[in-house]
């Protein structure tokens, strides 16, 4: 942890690409463009920086033409249980920033929840958040960060 | 070759020059444009990670509006898929898969899929 003075200079002023103003109150959900070839669907996400991966609904894979069960099985686990996924490589565009990553999608078609998470995409963005304000900052991780 | 240098972008050459740092104003020329394109075929290899995305950026403007269309209209839509289009709703249904492709076949390509849920309405505890 670092402290204004602390280590002999204030902590850094970031820089973002984008500004976004969400507006629901149970959580910060963001536009999310999912590709896989050259298929796209769109649908909300909730960030969690919580989740150790971005998980998705069943049917945004099979929107895109992904066999769900073709990829690597991963036990997910939750407060209330688990649920079994799959990992497949797919292209997400949050905010106009694209990015590879390897997602999860539910086994089941009952798990009702699609979260952005830490492996994927968290670990490639630079975030700033103001809840107060519903204001999110975002930026890739490989944009210039200091000003 | 002749170049001509902008007046402004002349006088930094010559004091660059003038200062040691390169040996002739060709020095510096040549070691410019080669940064320049050398960084510009560096950007064309570089991985997808990070490029930028217009068309989620337009997802992100349609946001609100698709957002207030599901606040409205959550409890006459529960336990379906929705599919929607700039706050407008295009199909919906049960069966996700047959709500997306009615929406495709509407020439909305790709709509934004919903599944509205009771869970929506109670507070989420995360993972």
């Amino acid at each position: 942890m670092r402290f204004p003075g602390a280590a002999g200079r204030l902590v850094p002023k970031l820089n973002f690409r984008v500004e976004y103003q969400y507006k629901d109150e149970r959580g910060i959900l963001l536009p999310v463009a999912l590709r896989y070839a050259d298929r796209e669907t769109d649908f909300f996400a909730r960030v969690d920086t919580g989740a150790s991966f971005c998980i998705f609904q069943r049917l945004h894979a099979e929107t895109v033409g992904i066999v769900v069960e073709s990829g690597v099985p991963t036990r997910i686990s939750t407060v209330t249980g688990g649920f079994v996924a799959y990992a497949h490589q797919v292209a997400l565009g949050v905010l106009g920033i694209e990015v590879e990553a390897t997602v999860y999608f539910a086994e089941d078609h009952a798990m009702p929840r699609d979260v952005l998470g830490q492996t994927g995409w968290l670990d490639r963005m630079r975030l700033g958040l103001v809840d107060h304000d519903r204001q999110l900052y975002l930026s890739h991780y490989d944009d210039a960060a200091e000003e | 070759m002749d170049v001509t240098l902008q007046p402004e972008i002349e006088r930094m050459v010559l004091d660059r020059v003038q200062s040691g740092e390169y040996s002739s104003t060709s020095d510096l020329v040549n070691t410019a444009v080669k940064n320049l394109l050398e960084d510009e075929h560096a950007a064309m290899l570089m991985p997808e990670s990070g490029k930028p995305d217009l068309k989620s950026l337009e997802l992100a403007k349609d946001a609100p509006a698709n957002l207030e269309w599901l606040h409205r209209n959550r409890a006459a839509y529960m336990g379906e898929w929705v599919a929607l289009h700039k706050g407008r709703l295009i199909a919906h249904g049960t069966n996700g898969l047959d709500v997306f492709h009615a929406a495709q076949s509407q020439g909305i390509n790709p709509p934004l899929m919903h599944h509205i849920v009771p869970e929506d309405a109670v507070s989420w505890g995360g993972w």
